[in-house]
């Protein structure tokens, strides 16, 4: 996709850029609010999640990978989301939200936003989600157990 | 034997507490991890709860950068208060939050002991 509205630079900026905002917001509202911003754009893609069926770890992880990787959109590489009793565990790395930061504490509030959100789509239900592991955090991938409420 | 109750279904037996004790002065509340999930909802259908969790949680996310910043210790409750109501916002712990909505003239003391029995049981669900 080229943007008419960009047509030197294109759709893709910095992740640098990309920290400021959402490090910026959450400093001064929370995580709930990029979380948000990251469920939005997860139920965002229901047309392409359309039709799957919540069983088909595979077929979500490559359509997933396919939308938000190295071919997509660059937010993170989606390495497995695999069915769990409660959910699914979803492995990825070199999240955008990880990039350049060394934290404390987990800091994928978007990332994390955008799989609840993909997952709520594929499963109809809504989903918690927490992270387990973050590379910003000094683990070697970024790991979020998501939990399907009922 | 009865089936056990999920968690959500556990805190939805909470909202419904609250409700039935505070009479008709609550239009609806809501359990909402600090993320902004919405874990158990008794709002009615107009209202997109998904959004309103959201929106709760961030709310308090900002008083507690107000409280911060101020210097003014921790935050306690957070409360909106509108022309034909009231909503409160109140942290349950580090887990999660109570966000309920009051009618106009709805007895906010009232609410603040009942919903801290809430906070107490909702603690006590998500362990």
């Amino acid at each position: 996709m080229t943007s008419t509205v960009r047509p030197i630079l294109g759709d893709f900026m910095s992740t640098e850029c990309f920290r400021y905002l959402r490090m910026g917001a959450e400093d001064i509202a929370g995580r709930a609010l990029i979380v948000a911003a990251g469920k939005s754009r997860g139920h965002s893609l229901a047309d392409v999640l359309k039709g799957l069926k919540p069983d088909e770890d595979a077929v979500i992880t490559a359509k997933l990978s396919g939308v938000l990787g190295a071919d997509g959109t660059r937010l993170c590489l989606v390495n497995q989301i695999k069915q769990t009793e409660l959910g699914y565990e979803v492995h990825i790395t070199e999240s955008a939200c990880a990039s350049g930061v060394v934290a404390d504490a987990p800091i994928c509030a978007f990332t994390l936003g955008v799989f609840i959100g993909a997952m709520e789509v594929v499963t109809g239900k809504r989903i918690y989600g927490q992270e387990v592991s973050c590379v910003g955090f000094g683990n070697d991938e970024c790991f979020y157990n998501l939990e399907i409420l009922v | 034997m009865a089936a056990t109750a999920t968690r959500t279904e556990q805190l939805t037996q909470v909202l419904d507490a609250l409700a039935l004790n505070l009479g008709g002065d609550v239009n609806g509340s809501a359990v909402v991890s600090l993320d902004g999930i919405v874990l158990a909802s008794r709002f009615s259908g107009a209202v997109n709860v998904d959004r309103l969790s959201a929106i709760a949680a961030t709310t308090l996310g900002v008083s507690r950068r107000v409280a911060k910043d101020l210097s003014m210790g921790v935050t306690h409750e957070t409360i909106v208060q509108c022309d034909n109501g009231l909503f409160i916002v109140i942290p349950v712990e580090d887990k999660c939050l109570l966000a309920v909505s009051l009618r106009k003239g709805g007895n906010l003391g009232m609410v603040r002991l009942e919903a801290g029995d809430c906070a107490d049981r909702i603690s006590g669900i998500l362990g």
